[in-house]
């Protein structure tokens, strides 16, 4: 085919349907691949942070005194770090009970309900069991993460994060 | 002409063959994606123990897309893979 035989829409459009479609399917496929890759950094970005997790265990931090608190009472500190917002509540039967205090929905803070023994988040009504730290109401899709809690000395220490 | 009809014809297959490894990729990916919502779902409930599994299930998911996008090089630069 010379170059004068060539029609003008030809000239306009030289690339065929075919060629088009090859060409960006391909580099489509090309691009997804390196999705694939940055999918596994992402999974790998969760092994680093429990390894993390390992090497720096939760510390133990005295947070009250066992008869400081009476039943129905609450007290805020900070746990594991000072950005950390978290609640000990003494429930009615005696026990102590500790949990971070962002709710597990969107993050707003929880309160504790004494009269009705759960904590509240005010933002999208939201409960929980103040004894277990279980979902009973509203959008959160995860139980309130559990300060593990340690007696001595007359002394209640935190000493960990349970996620359930 | 039939040269040119040769080479559409040839074109056709391996876009075809192009259009087959497009849809694995995606399919592969797909699990990839849902192994990161369940590593992320674990990492929020401030558990771990599926880290290491899924992650695991990543790189094998990753070492299959990198050998079908060896297999499109092949493609691209044979017209008819090996």
């Amino acid at each position: 085919m010379t170059e004068d035989s060539t029609p003008k829409w030809r000239k306009d459009f030289p690339i065929a349907w075919g060629a088009d479609n090859y060409v960006t399917r391909r580099e489509f496929t090309k691009f997804l691949v390196l999705v694939s890759g940055a999918t596994a950094v992402g999974n790998g970005y969760f092994v680093l942070q429990r390894r993390e997790q390992v090497a720096h265990p939760f510390p133990s931090v005295e947070i009250a005194a066992i008869d400081e608190m009476k039943p129905g009472q609450v007290k805020l500190f900070h746990y594991p770090t000072a950005e950390d917002a978290a609640l000990l509540v003494r429930l009615s039967d005696g026990t102590y009970a500790a949990y971070t205090q962002k709710c597990t929905h969107l993050s707003c803070p929880v309160h504790f309900a004494a009269e009705r023994g759960r904590l509240e988040c005010p933002c999208h009504n939201g409960a929980f069991d103040a004894r277990t730290g279980a979902v009973l109401e509203g959008p959160p899709p995860r139980p309130l993460p559990r300060i593990k809690l340690e007696m001595a000395d007359g002394k209640i220490f935190a000493q960990g994060v349970i996620g359930t | 002409m039939n040269q040119k009809l040769q080479w559409l014809a040839k074109l056709e297959q391996r876009s075809q063959s192009v259009m087959t490894i497009l849809v694995l990729v995606i399919a592969v990916l797909l699990i990839q994606l849902w192994l990161l919502s369940i590593a992320l779902e674990e990492f929020m409930a401030s558990q771990s123990g599926l880290a290491i599994p899924t992650f695991a299930a990543s790189c094998a998911c990753l070492i299959v897309n990198l050998g079908l996008l060896k297999y499109l090089y092949d493609v691209d630069r044979n017209g008819d893979p090996s």
